[in-house]
């Protein structure tokens, strides 16, 4: 049984980004573009992406939500729960974010867009993907134990 | 064969959909919004793996999801359908640059627990904290653009 749910859930994700790797060749959607167009050339074609993204998931979980309650949990996050209480979560929130506009900008595109372009035969993005990879497993071996005790109030 | 070439918002809309649609079908696992994340999903792959071949019994706390996985296999197949698949070659002293760069983001992306596509997914769910993510994403684009234009 447990091994039935596995393959499951396995499958399941695979589909989503193999759904999601069209969509992202097809459009050239990156979240970074988006922004950094809106700034450079106020070119907003990239930017309603973004739009349509949110706008999007508003639509969609609301609907579904009267369908599989129990999947999404506490689904309006501002209504069910109390939010800014935790500071060092926001200050994580920030500090990680800001970190990742920095590093997207200098890339010339966000980890999605990367995967993409790793997938269509850039051979300079899958040596970005092969740091992604490194970077995760140095984070969980060495670096999260570390930021858990500096950010604990 | 001609592909479809969609448009930005349409395929936003598009992702956002499939992602809540997703979202049902996985179910709420251990985190609100969790049906995509460039990093959080490989971080889980990882993190089974080693876990499978160190300690079984850990390994089945975990679900592992091979989205990202299915991302460079999707957009493998809509460039070899569209014809657009070319390899484009490494750039001798750009290697390292792209390695530090990779192993950065992915630094950052674990501090903030989320990618640039979940922390939008975060905003349409209704989580205002993240609200304070996306301006913050948005001035570092900024910061950039300024130091790189100088």
């Amino acid at each position: 049984m447990q091994y039935l749910s596995l393959t499951y859930f396995l499958a399941i994700s695979f589909t989503i980004g193999v759904v999601f790797g069209l969509i992202g060749h097809s459009s050239r959607f990156c979240t970074m573009a988006g922004i950094r167009n809106l700034f450079l050339f106020k070119n907003k074609e990239m930017f309603l992406g973004i739009i349509g993204m949110i706008v999007g998931g508003i639509i969609g979980f609301t609907i579904l939500n009267f369908i599989v309650p129990t999947a999404f949990f506490d689904f309006p996050i501002f209504l069910k729960t109390k939010v800014f209480i935790k500071a060092s979560k926001l200050l994580l929130i920030v500090i990680g974010c800001i970190g990742l506009g920095i590093i997207s900008t200098y890339a010339d595109a966000c980890p999605f867009r990367m995967h993409v372009k790793a997938g269509s035969g850039n051979l300079n993005s899958i040596i970005y993907l092969l740091g992604f990879y490194f970077g995760l497993v140095y984070f969980i071996l060495f670096l999260q134990d570390l930021i858990m005790s500096v950010f604990f109030f | 064969m001609k592909f479809i070439r969609i448009k930005t918002f349409y395929a936003g809309i598009l992702v956002g959909l499939i992602f809540a649609l997703a979202q049902a079908f996985l179910g709420y696992s251990w985190k609100n919004v969790y049906a995509y994340c460039t990093v959080g999903h490989s971080r889980d792959l990882i993190l089974w793996l080693t876990l499978k071949f160190s300690e079984p019994e850990m390994a089945e706390h975990l679900i592992p999801l091979l989205s990202t996985i299915g991302v460079i296999f999707g957009a493998f197949i809509a460039s070899k359908l569209s014809k657009e698949f070319h390899i484009i070659k490494l750039e001798k002293n750009n290697v390292i640059t792209m390695f530090i760069l990779g192993f950065s983001a992915a630094i950052f992306g674990l501090i903030a627990t989320f990618c640039p596509i979940r922390l939008f997914m975060l905003l349409s769910y209704g989580d205002i904290e993240v609200l304070l993510g996306f301006l913050g994403y948005a001035l570092g684009i900024f910061l950039t653009i300024k130091i790189m234009r100088r």
